[in-house]
């Protein structure tokens, strides 16, 4: 009799018809006495027949399987096989490995970071790192509308120079613009640039907030005026929009031009980058380059391929994409040169690759303050081989 | 030297083909039945679990253990029942300590308790009052992203599903524990909250 019930009710939980009462009840029943039995007819036919398809944004298939290669690697104790895309799961980290670099899981809920373990290798304690280099920090160069050249460092707070009626503001790692209102007869405009190794965040007279990743730079008018808001970019900027559905905000990068119906995106115009990209975290936007057009929503993001001028656009991972407004650097699913170019922007290092580039397959999160030696350490734990010059690191095949 | 992006070509072999293939150890056609059969797994998963991260790691069990097993792969005539015949401990295993368990349960009779279809005040953003929007920034990024789409632009989650890409299961998930969310916020902070709206309301119905 309570196969049945059981039965029931396990039917119309499987369904998403079950009320929070009768779910109560089958709490119970499982919990006091469970029964594989019962269940196992109902449960292979919903195997066989799950009723809908899982859409490709729930996970990423390919990261799933990697991980699962890695766990089965482990398992086996294979060394010859390639380096594992690092599992972002703490039970599955090998023990005694020296490396301090923490991981974020999607969702940001947990920090992972694994220890050196000093007895397994005494050696490493007295080793001292010859190459080494400061991740990146806050600094920028500003050129004004008059072309003098301000040097922005974390050091100096406070006002800086009045542009007609627009106050410029340091505060630590961001420059506000705040217009004074009145009219001005010339529109003056700005250029902020930054070096490798150094980020910046602007607050432009509107209000619309701007991260400005390492060698980068975006050129913006000191106060907005007249029927649209026009910035450009090259490098890599991260926009929170400022709302005003009367001026319309316009991003130029290269020769394609990103209107902005909505809020939140990350544009990415690296020039030794094969594509130009544009992200949608919130809001919407519109991309058009020559003749073609593409409407973005939230999740996805808009290429330019740099060889054919070809606009398309898919589903990605925005976290991994704005990973680096939050101090991350983020290296997950990148074909290592791709990798190694972060690395170089991020800790302002060249990087050069003799011979053929190594078949290397990592990822994960490095936090900001992680030293280049360490992540270099890192690399060579995980099968790649380099050695370094000065600020330049070799690649070996 | 195996890189994972190589692995994905597409349809080569028959299914017998890679049956035989994987057997032998061939990761290649092992990851193209991962393929194939991911979907059904992994969505059976989240019709057991009701999250997305438990079916998740439900359906890696479960392809870790038809790995494990792959010796028998070439006898096989039916992937299918063969998975389950595999994963039946395994789903039991997540049913009676994973799923039914004491921590979980909050979660899932607030799944059962929600319903999106009851009457709802949408209000602008700027009308929620500052405590609340304080709380609704905070959440995390899939939670924050189904619950703007939901209360506030007032899409159904049969809509949601299909922008983002994911099952309006998932979708439901990501809006009870982003309201569960909220509603724990709220609460640590009584002193703000200045008045009980529409919205407030349903947030409390949970």
């Amino acid at each position: 009799m309570s196969k049945i019930v059981i039965q029931d009710l396990f039917k119309k939980y499987l369904d998403d018809n079950i009320t929070p009462e009768e779910f109560s009840q089958l709490y119970e029943m499982i919990s006091k006495e469970y029964d594989p039995d019962a269940l196992d007819e109902m449960l292979e036919e919903a195997f066989s027949h799950p009723g809908f398809a899982a859409g490709s944004g729930e996970h990423d298939t390919k990261e799933v399987f990697a991980s699962m290669l890695a766990k089965i690697n482990e398992k086996k104790g294979y060394e010859t096989l390639p380096a594992p895309v690092i599992p972002l799961r703490r039970k599955y980290w090998k023990v005694g490995v020296a490396a301090a670099i923490i991981f974020l899981i999607a969702g940001g809920i947990y920090w992972y970071s694994r220890k050196q373990n000093t007895t397994d290798q005494p050696v490493a304690e007295n080793k001292t790192l010859k190459f080494d280099a400061p991740p990146g920090k806050n600094g920028a160069i500003l050129t004004l509308a008059d072309g003098k050249q301000i040097v922005l460092d974390s050091t100096q707070n406070g006002s800086l120079e009045q542009q007609g009626n627009t106050h410029l503001l340091k505060q630590n790692g961001q420059l506000s613009y705040k217009t004074d209102g009145g009219d001005q007869t010339a529109v003056l405009y700005n250029t902020m640039t930054t070096p490798r190794g150094k980020q910046f965040q602007l607050l432009l007279a509107d209000g619309t907030k701007v991260w400005l990743n390492a060698a980068s730079s975006i050129r913006f008018p000191t106060a907005f005026r007249g029927k649209e808001r026009r910035v450009a970019v090259s490098g890599e900027a991260y926009f929170e929009v400022a709302h005003n559905k009367d001026m319309p905000f316009m991003v130029q990068v290269n020769n394609a031009e990103i209107a902005v119906l909505g809020t939140h995106f990350n544009v990415m115009d690296y020039n030794d980058e094969k594509n130009i990209s544009t992200t949608l975290l919130e809001g919407s936007v519109r991309i058009t380059n020559g003749s073609q057009q593409i409407l973005l929503v939230p999740g996805e993001q808009g290429r330019i391929e740099r060889a054919t001028g070809k606009l398309s656009s898919s589903q990605v991972d925005v976290e991994q994409v704005i990973a680096w407004t939050k101090g991350r650097l983020c290296l997950v699913n990148l074909d290592f040169p791709v990798l190694m170019r972060q690395i170089s922007r991020w800790y302002d290092v060249n990087v050069i690759f003799q011979g053929n580039v190594p078949n290397v397959h990592i990822g994960g999160f490095i936090h900001k303050d992680v030293d280049l030696a360490t992540v270099l350490e890192f690399l060579g734990e995980n099968g790649v081989h380099y050695k370094t010059e000065g600020k330049t690191i070799t690649i070996l095949p | 030297m195996l890189r994972v992006d190589d692995l994905h070509k597409e349809n080569l072999y028959n299914e017998q083909e890679l049956l035989l293939l994987a057997a032998k150890d061939d990761i290649q056609a092992y990851q193209q039945l991962f393929d194939r059969y991911w979907n059904q797994v992994y969505s059976t998963g989240l019709r057991l679990t009701k999250s997305p991260e438990q079916a998740k790691d439900l359906a890696q069990d479960i392809f870790l253990k038809l790995w494990d097993n792959r010796g028998k792969l070439p006898e096989i005539n039916d992937l299918s029942a063969y998975l389950y015949t595999i994963s039946r401990n395994l789903i039991h295993d997540y049913i009676r300590t994973r799923i039914f368990r004491e921590s979980n349960k909050g979660f899932l009779i607030n799944y059962f308790s929600y319903n999106e279809t009851s009457p709802q005040v949408r209000l602008e953003q700027k009308e929620l009052g500052s405590a609340l929007n304080e709380a609704i920034n905070k959440l995390p990024p899939r939670l924050h992203q189904v619950f703007i789409l939901s209360y506030l632009e007032g899409l159904r989650h049969a809509e949601i599903a299909k922008r983002l890409n994911i099952t309006p299961l998932s979708s439901k998930t990501y809006m009870v524990r982003a309201l569960m969310a909220l509603r724990k916020e709220m609460a640590n902070n009584p002193g703000k909250l200045l008045f009980i709206s529409g919205f407030l309301f349903a947030l409390f119905l949970l």
